[in-house]
């Protein structure tokens, strides 16, 4: 397992190396600078040429894109993540002051989506071909259809005009206010999960119907266990599996995917602060943001391929 | 196989068991639900009241309102695409002299109105020098004295190339400027200029404090936001909200009026509309009258009116490149665009047409009723369609032509004119690629030349600005690519005019001179809807979709009337 374990850590480092050069050169090929964005984005746009070249120059822009590679990467080796070019903050204090909006956003919005799948899912398997099937599955489907940005944007707009009601503008950090913060990505969070839902109760569906038909199921009722016992505790739990996978790769694109509800909702996540940067040509920001989002990502399927040997006694890694 | 999972005793215990994981979550939602102010219902008909006496200034509250984009620095002057910057520091630093700012009027229309700041008073000693004198008592929010040094210091702080001061074309004009003792600021000006005075009392004009720069302050750090305006900012945060509160040392005496302002930053426009919905904020903007009509039926105390907003949006040509450098192309194009139709389409029929590059609602610009009866500006298109295809065949192109138009999509007011721009042109064969690409690219293509024709706007309410950097051969701006030495000296000389009735006649001759060589085509300027809580007083309208505070000094809350929050 130790050796597993150090073979996938390694394994990081050029995938990461590879991001970073993508990231980079992709960043630049998109049209457009900062300097000029920042000089003339105006309706008038007067500011003279001189003014644009010196913004270039502070930016360091005005040095062959390699230099301006090998500069910035020798800065992350360091552990300095460069300045953003808008806010003059270092870009890793920019980065981390936004992850716990998106953490919190991406661990609820798992916690709603778990909650409906499994015990939907679970129903509509037991209750095979009955109401309550039909209904699971007609709503996991208008889960899947239905855009959540277009739930989101209902989610606001609708208490807003019937009990003059809206989530608290803004973001606050839970240890400030937890009923507060509650109200502000309870919303997102269920818009969000209901969507992601859909394909976490269908996998848990027929993962479910597969196991029930097993020999093993069919022994445990002969052996009079109750039901509750073989469904939790010999069904569900094989059943699982997969559906993990599931919710821990969505988890993963989670981390990245939550930009719309954070515009929606008004939440400082790093979704929308990376699309600020790429809106905004803020090349330091969006080279650390998307080699964050990148580690994230492949940090969350490590863990969840380690979970698999948690939950299932069977799996185990050489 | 499996039919005793049937029995009805499982059935309840599942239900029982998913009910009550899922129960506390509903509960919750349904506490976060619950409204915070008293439902708005409409009120029963009842007899008339006797008139309340009418209410002076109270001091107190907190104003809140959203902003439409997201702050990106303290520093608005050095990033001119940021509007949200100035919702910020438009309150903290204020102005040698501003316009004269009132509710309920619409302060773009006279721009030589102008009001005292930080100098009490004026004087143009000769066409070329202007003398200001600044208020005694004045000091930085920090306690530090405000003199003349400040001004002088500040302006040349803005002309500093290095300084990157993305509006340093306001005091372009300006020669020297001297401070002869601590009460008075001298500027002399290169050639006599209508626009200066209008320029200094421009949003972007604010006066910075000589000992913090002198410092290395790039005035993008908290610290080093200090001001003489009514606020201070005590925090923000570019991405949610900033919060201002009063500056005990502001030198008019008793005002502001307000204890702080919360300014959100990053709410789409459904949640603003939400919020404003909520009385969560106080003032939001709609650009459509029906979402406006919704809002006063659900809120009847809410105070709000339709007014023309600051972006002016034009079709501009290159005409640099062939077959635009053809102005019976360019006059084609000019003609076929039916406005009527593109006001009703995108603007509900609120907007307002306007003339090249004077934005139709000041003294400069061609009348409206004038206006509308020229070729090109008329509701009936029946003759400005057939003569845009005769000018097309002359021009070599009888069966149309091919183009692309572009725009950025990040702007709310020029896709749909675009939009629909394309669909017009259609009628005179025209066929026009529709090209939307965000600001940065955009800016990047319109600024380089490197487009045929693209929507853009100009928000400035005087013409000096756009048309100076815009139309001017020697500008570097000059994204329409004109040489035309006729219209330079007609542009120099609507601002060495020295009259305000010798400077309409000569932009009304360069307003016709543009109808005749179409450099650019006008189209409209947009409605929009501004909606206040009624308990907000004497607020003074930007007229755009943004809450500048122009004069937040003024501004008060009848907190009688507020909500809790």
């Amino acid at each position: 397992m130790r050796q597993y374990i150090i073979t996938r850590l390694s394994l990081l480092i050029p995938v990461l190396f590879f991001v970073s050069v993508l990231v980079f050169a992709l960043a630049r090929v998109i049209p457009g600078d900062a300097a000029i964005l920042k000089a003339m984005g105006s309706p008038e746009g007067d500011a003279a040429g001189e003014i644009i070249g010196e913004l270039r120059r502070q930016f360091g822009l005005d040095k062959p894109y390699p230099v301006q590679y090998v500069e910035w990467l020798g800065k992350v080796l360091q552990g300095d993540m460069s300045t953003s070019f808008w806010t003059q903050k270092p870009v890793l204090e920019e980065i981390v002051s936004r992850l716990d909006v998106t953490f919190e956003l991406a661990i609820g919005t798992t916690i709603v989506s778990v909650l409906i799948a499994i015990p939907a899912g679970v129903i509509s398997a037991i209750r095979r071909d009955t109401g309550l099937d039909y209904v699971a599955r007609i709503t996991s489907i208008l889960g899947l259809a239905m855009p959540n940005f277009w739930i989101g944007t209902l989610m606001i707009v609708l208490p807003a005009f019937w009990w003059g009601y809206v989530p608290p503008p803004g973001y606050t950090p839970m240890a400030q206010d937890p009923w507060r913060n509650f109200q502000q990505f309870i919303f997102p969070s269920l818009a969000m999960g209901t969507s992601f839902s859909a394909i976490a109760m269908r996998m848990t569906r027929s993962q479910m119907l597969e196991v029930l038909r097993q020999d093993y199921i069919r022994t445990a009722f002969a052996k009079g266990l109750r039901e509750r016992v073989v469904v939790y505790r010999h069904a569900l739990r094989n059943a699982v599996i997969p559906v993990m996978t599931i919710v821990g790769i969505q988890f993963g694109h989670l981390l990245g995917r939550t930009v719309i509800m954070e515009t929606v909702f008004a939440l400082p996540g790093l979704g929308t602060m990376t699309l600020r940067a790429i809106q905004q040509r803020d090349y330091p920001l969006i080279q650390g943001s998307v080699l964050v989002m990148a580690l994230m990502f492949l940090l969350v399927n490590f863990v969840v391929d380690i979970l698999y040997a948690v939950v299932d006694p069977r799996i185990r890694y050489q | 196989m499996v039919r005793f999972w049937l029995a009805p005793r499982h059935k309840r215990w599942t239900l029982a068991r998913t009910g009550a994981a899922v129960f506390p979550l509903g509960i919750l939602l349904a506490a976060a639900c619950a409204p915070s102010p008293a439902p708005q219902q409409p009120l029963p008909p009842q007899a008339p009241a006797p008139a309340a006496a009418p209410r002076g200034p109270q001091k107190g509250g907190e104003l809140r309102v959203g902003a439409t984009t997201k702050a990106t620095s303290l520093n608005a002057y050095r990033d001119a695409g940021a509007g949200s910057n100035t919702v910020l520091t438009g309150p903290v630093y204020d102005n040698l002299i501003t316009f004269n700012y009132r509710p309920d009027v619409d302060w773009r229309k006279d721009l030589n109105d102008l009001a005292p700041q930080l100098a009490s008073k004026w004087v143009q000693k000769d066409p070329l020098t202007f003398d200001f004198t600044i208020q005694e008592g004045v000091k930085w929010s920090d306690g530090t004295p405000f003199t003349a040094a400040d001004v002088v210091w500040s302006y040349n702080y803005w002309r500093e190339p290095k300084n990157a001061f993305t509006r340093a074309s306001l005091i372009a004009g300006a020669d020297k400027i001297e401070a002869p003792d601590a009460r008075t600021v001298r500027f002399t000006l290169k050639a006599p200029a209508f626009t200066f005075l209008p320029n200094l009392a421009e949003q972007y004009a604010g006066i910075f404090p000589k000992h913090i720069g002198e410092t290395g302050a790039d005035f993008e750090k908290l610290e080093q936001l200090v001001g003489t305006g009514p606020f201070k900012v005590v925090s923000w945060d570019r991405d949610t909200r900033a919060q201002l509160v009063r500056n005990e040392t502001y030198w008019d005496a008793g005002k502001p009026y307000v204890d702080k302002i919360t300014v959100l930053f990053g709410m789409d426009q459904s949640a603003r509309l939400a919020a404003f919905v909520a009385k969560e904020i106080d003032v939001h903007y709609v650009t459509d009258e029906k979402t406006y009509q919704t809002v006063k039926t659900q809120l009847p105390d809410i105070e709000g009116e339709v007014n023309i907003g600051n972006t002016h949006v034009h079709i501009y040509i290159n005409n640099g490149k062939k077959p635009f450098d053809d102005v019976r192309v360019r006059k084609a194009l000019h003609l076929a665009v039916d406005r009527a139709t593109l006001n009703k389409v995108v603007s509900g029929g609120k907007g307002q047409i306007n003339p090249p590059l004077v934005w139709g609602g000041t003294v400069y610009a061609i009348p409206q009723e004038e206006l509308l009866k020229r070729p090109g500006y008329r509701a009936d298109k029946t003759q400005d369609l057939a003569d845009a295809k005769r000018l097309l065949s002359e021009a070599g192109f009888p069966s149309g032509l091919k183009a692309v138009v572009k725009t950025s999509s990040e702007l709310v007011s020029t896709p749909p004119v675009q939009q629909a721009f394309v669909e017009q042109m259609k009628k005179i064969g025209v066929e026009l690629e529709d090209r939307q690409t965000d600001r940065a690219s955009f800016t990047k293509e319109f600024n380089a030349k490197e487009y045929e024709l693209s929507t853009w706007i100009f928000s400035s309410p005087d013409p000096d600005q756009p048309l100076s950097t815009r139309l001017h051969s020697k500008s570097t701006s000059n994204v329409s690519n004109v040489e035309d030495s006729r219209l330079d000296e007609m542009i120099a000389a609507q601002r060495e005019a020295q009259t305000t009735d010798q400077r309409k006649k000569v932009l009304r001759d360069l307003q016709e001179y543009l109808e005749e060589k179409v450099y650019l085509i006008p189209t409209i300027d947009y409605a929009s809807w501004s909606m206040r809580q009624g308990y907000l007083q004497s607020w003074v309208d930007n007229r755009g979709v943004d809450p500048f505070m122009n004069a937040s000094q003024i501004f008060w809350l009848d907190q009688a009337k507020m909500p809790k929050r």
